[in-house]
């Protein structure tokens, strides 16, 4: 079987500060690739050269287009870009202009999954800042797999240096930069090359031929474990956790040694890797809370919960926060908002009429929309600091929109009281619904909402049913489903979604197919998605990603859509000229 | 040892006997030609798919091109894709151009649409005045292929026709056109020894098609070798099955100057004579 592997170091880009380590961390992983095997290209920004979105894309195609490769592993150290926690991008040479010289990692991995490979590796060794300058702001980068769908069959695992934390939390460039040690990849090519037995497993195949693999999923929990302890090594101050979001499972595996590992140093065996027990990391403490938060069976008690770690305290507050925000119960007309600040403009599509009344630190919009209209309308909400938000008008729902620092933090929709929806379902279910929907909420804008294949299942069911309550569980559901590459799944949810419309306009366009999006435009609302990595995607929708893509580049990094004030003005102006809907 | 011919498309309704015999004199004739004679005791497995596939493929009734642009049959856009791919590629190969294709496009070129049949079918023309297909009747050829390789249970049932005869004692395995594609899709699940494949006038390395196998391509596991035979001038063999086409480790051996003399250059009896190919298939045979 062959393999293959695409190695970029980029140490400059654009003006951003030098990086020491991204070109020898892109060789030794190289040199490492070329020791298992694998046919490696190494690109590299040495003695002058650049590199650039064409020589990465030209790497991956020849591979993709072989279709004799049983293995990719695209590796990249340099400069990272989080405009949402689950979009990255990575900066190659001449970014941010034009700006499409960065690899839009998502929309990549999206393309990937059809690219006939049965198992793709992206490892990220990037540091990654939320908070870059305004022109970084409008890097769009592109996908490097080829928009060519072949064959769906493929699994992806994920290696990022670090968690995306909040993108609110902006961690400056400077900081980034300052932290960036090449740490992960250290660490990473210490277990690739058998440095560490507890990562490897004994497989006896058929002719009793015995190897020794390295898969992808005992690395996570060597990494979370080895990443902040040599960070803290490096630098006391240093803080690193990485993300590791491993698909796949043996037969398919990371690396191979050629022999039994080294003993173990601290006398352990070589076997499978048992999981760590939960620790203070972010990712395995959501982890733990997904089984009480996607179930109708298991108990959700916030109060038992360990919370020895920062960051997880600051997850429960903000979940805390996010459920304690709630919107007026209903207006006389069923439809509306309330935001917790103050706003300066609204404006909606088609003319729907509206009311916006002031109420000490809150903001309502009652909108004149009759329950049950399946009609989707977009409504644009303007800060007093000119920012703003583009969301659906869902009928019968009392939308509420949670500011924080002039910022939008978080949005859902409850159904108004005196609905047929409130009487019949809701009222029953509010106590249950609040607090799971607020962990999906915190999650998602954590990056750490995943629904993989074992949770799939159970998970979909339960949101099946929540999701009529709340369309923001449906939205968060799909987006999760189709990061595990479950795009069945998300039609599964656009499905019954499209049973009560309007649809969130990401759903639709998660689902990949232009067929279902032209004949269900007329039902989708916002005219854009309300998540930003929806706008990092809109290749999946290549009309609608044109007439949209004059929006974009006023986009701020955030998980829910926020746009500079020209954009608003634009979009406000459009929207009552009838040129957005 | 067996010796198991797998013949291509557009033989529905010939007498099996009959076919199994002209294959049979070919291959002794490029015995002939190599100073050979037939090996004793060869015991001969000819899998007949060919009115199968002609019963599936009406049964399913996928139109051809012709029908979709003359009487606006139904088809879907995936097969459309497939047709305007392989179309193409076939046409650049035979050195049609953009502008011979024009000639045979009716409509006003203004017409955009995202799916144009009418395109497809004016390659089709095109292909069809180059005179480089001889008579193989493209438009029916990319149907069944197409068929073929997208429904599972149509590939199902064609190689449930041909894996009895690839089961048992070791053999070589001879496919023709079509037949390489089944051939190689039936020898990646066996499971006992096949000496050598080998394929002729194979339109395996065509894009449209190795991107609608199986992925990853790979050497049959319980194949010793591969040998590949195609004439220059045969267009449906577009590309020989080498490092740059159709790259498994081990490397498929490929010979690509085949004096094809049928008028198209892809008949089987104009393979099988040759003296290289007859060389191949009996030192298989005899020199396991």
């Amino acid at each position: 079987m062959k393999h293959a592997a695409v190695v970029v170091g980029v140490n400059k880009t654009g003006h951003l500060p030098l990086l020491m380590g991204a070109v020898s961390g892109a060789k030794d992983f190289a040199q490492w690739a070329r020791g298992q095997g694998m046919d490696v290209t190494l690109l590299i920004d040495e003695g002058g050269k650049e590199v650039t979105l064409q020589d990465v894309r030209d790497a991956v195609r020849k591979i993709t287009g072989a279709l004799v490769y049983q293995k990719l592993v695209i590796f990249f150290s340099g400069h990272g870009f989080l405009l949402t926690a689950d979009t990255e991008l990575w900066l190659l040479s001449r970014s941010p202009d034009p700006e499409t010289e960065a690899v839009n990692v998502q929309l990549s991995a999206t393309f990937a999954r059809d690219c006939g490979i049965p198992h793709i590796i992206f490892v990220s060794d990037a540091c990654r800042s939320g908070g870059a300058t305004h022109s970084h702001r409008r890097v769009k980068g592109a996908a490097i797999f080829p928009n060519r769908p072949i064959k769906g069959d493929t699994e992806i695992d994920f290696f990022y240096a670090t968690r995306p934390g909040d993108t609110a939390l902006e961690v400056r460039e400077a900081d980034a930069v300052g932290n960036y040690k090449g740490i992960f990849t250290d660490c990473l090519l210490e277990a690739l090359r058998g440095h560490v037995p507890k990562v490897v497993e004994k497989v006896q195949e058929a002719n009793f031929v015995i190897r020794w693999l390295i898969p992808s999923r005992p690395l996570k929990f060597y990494l979370a474990e080895a990443v902040p302890q040599k960070a803290q090594e490096v630098d006391i101050k240093l803080n690193q956790n990485p993300q590791v979001i491993p698909e796949s499972s043996l037969p398919k595996y990371f690396g191979e040694l050629t022999k039994a590992p080294e003993a173990a140093r601290d006398g352990g065996g070589v076997g499978p890797v048992a999981p760590s027990p939960p620790g203070p990391e972010l990712g395995d403490f959501a982890t733990n809370l997904h089984m009480s938060a996607m179930s109708f069976n298991v108990p959700l008690d916030l109060s038992t919960l360990p919370t020895v770690h920062l960051e997880n305290r600051l997850f429960l507050k903000q979940m805390a926060s996010i459920a304690s925000a709630r919107g007026r119960e209903s207006f006389e007309t069923r439809t509306g908002f309330t935001v917790h600040g103050h706003i300066s403009r609204v404006a909606i599509g088609s003319g729907v009429k509206f009311d916006i009344e002031h109420d000490n630190e809150m903001t309502h919009v009652r909108i004149y929309k009759n329950e049950g209209d399946p009609d989707g309308n977009s409504i644009a909400i303007q800060l007093q600091s000119g920012l703003g938000t583009v969301l659906g008008v869902q009928p019968g729902f009392v939308g509420t929109v949670l500011l924080e620092q002039d910022r939008i933090v978080n949005v859902n929709y409850t159904p108004a009281r005196y609905t047929k929806l409130y009487d019949e379902e809701y009222q029953y279910e509010a106590d249950r619904i609040e607090q799971r929907r607020a962990f999906a909420a915190a999650a998602s804008r954590h990056g750490v909402f995943r629904l993989d294949s074992d949770e799939a299942q159970r998970a979909g069911e339960y949101l099946r049913m929540m999701k009529r309550l709340d369309p923001t569980l449906g939205l968060y559901a799909s987006y999760a489903y189709s990061q595990a590459g479950k795009v069945k799944q998300v039609r599964s949810v656009l499905s019954y979604m499209l049973d009560h419309p309007p649809v969130p306009f990401d759903v639709l366009l998660l689902a990949r197919s232009p067929d279902v999006w032209k004949g269900n435009a007329e039902l989708c609302a916002p005219f854009g998605p309300m998540l930003r990595q929806g706008w990092a995607l809109l290749e999946l929708l290549p009309d609608e990603g044109e007439r949209l893509r004059e929006y974009a580049r006023y986009l701020l990094p955030s998980l829910w859509v926020t746009f500079e004030p020209e954009g608003m003005d634009r979009i406000m102006h459009a929207l009552e000229k009838g040129n957005l809907k | 040892m067996k010796l198991v011919f797998i013949h291509g498309r557009d033989q529905q309704g010939k007498d099996r006997v009959a076919l199994q015999q002209s294959w049979e004199n070919a291959f002794e004739d490029g015995l002939h030609n190599a100073g050979l004679s037939r090996p004793g005791g060869l015991e001969l497995g000819f899998p007949f798919y060919a009115d199968e596939l002609d019963r599936l493929v009406h049964q399913l009734n996928t139109p051809l091109i012709a029908d979709v642009q003359d009487r606006g049959a139904a088809a879907d856009t995936q097969e459309a894709e497939f047709r305007g791919e392989f179309l193409q590629e076939l046409a650049y190969a035979a050195g049609v151009t953009d502008d011979d294709i024009k000639a045979h496009y009716t409509e006003d070129l203004t017409e955009k649409g995202f799916l144009n049949w009418k395109w497809v079918h004016a390659i089709v023309k095109a292909l069809d005045r180059s005179k480089k297909l001889g008579n193989i009747a493209i438009d029916s050829f990319t149907r069944d292929v197409y068929v073929y390789l997208t429904n599972a249970a149509v590939q199902k049932r064609i190689n449930d026709i041909v894996k009895p005869h690839v089961v048992g004692d070791p053999c070589v395995v001879v496919g023709h056109s079509l037949g390489s594609v089944v051939g190689y899709n039936v020898l990646r699940e066996a499971s006992n020894k096949v000496v050598k494949y080998v394929t002729i006038g194979s339109p395996l390395a065509v894009n449209a098609i190795k991107s609608r196998l199986k992925l990853p391509l790979d050497m049959p596991r319980t194949t010793k070798s591969w040998f590949n035979a195609r004439s220059k001038g045969d267009i449906v063999a577009l590309y020989p099955l080498d490092n740059q086409h159709f790259p498994i480790d081990p490397a498929i051996t490929n010979k690509t100057n085949v004096n094809n003399t049928t008028d198209n250059q892809h008949g089987i009896v104009g393979y099988l004579p040759d003296p290289d190919v007859a060389r191949q298939i009996n030192q298989a045979l005899t020199n396991p």
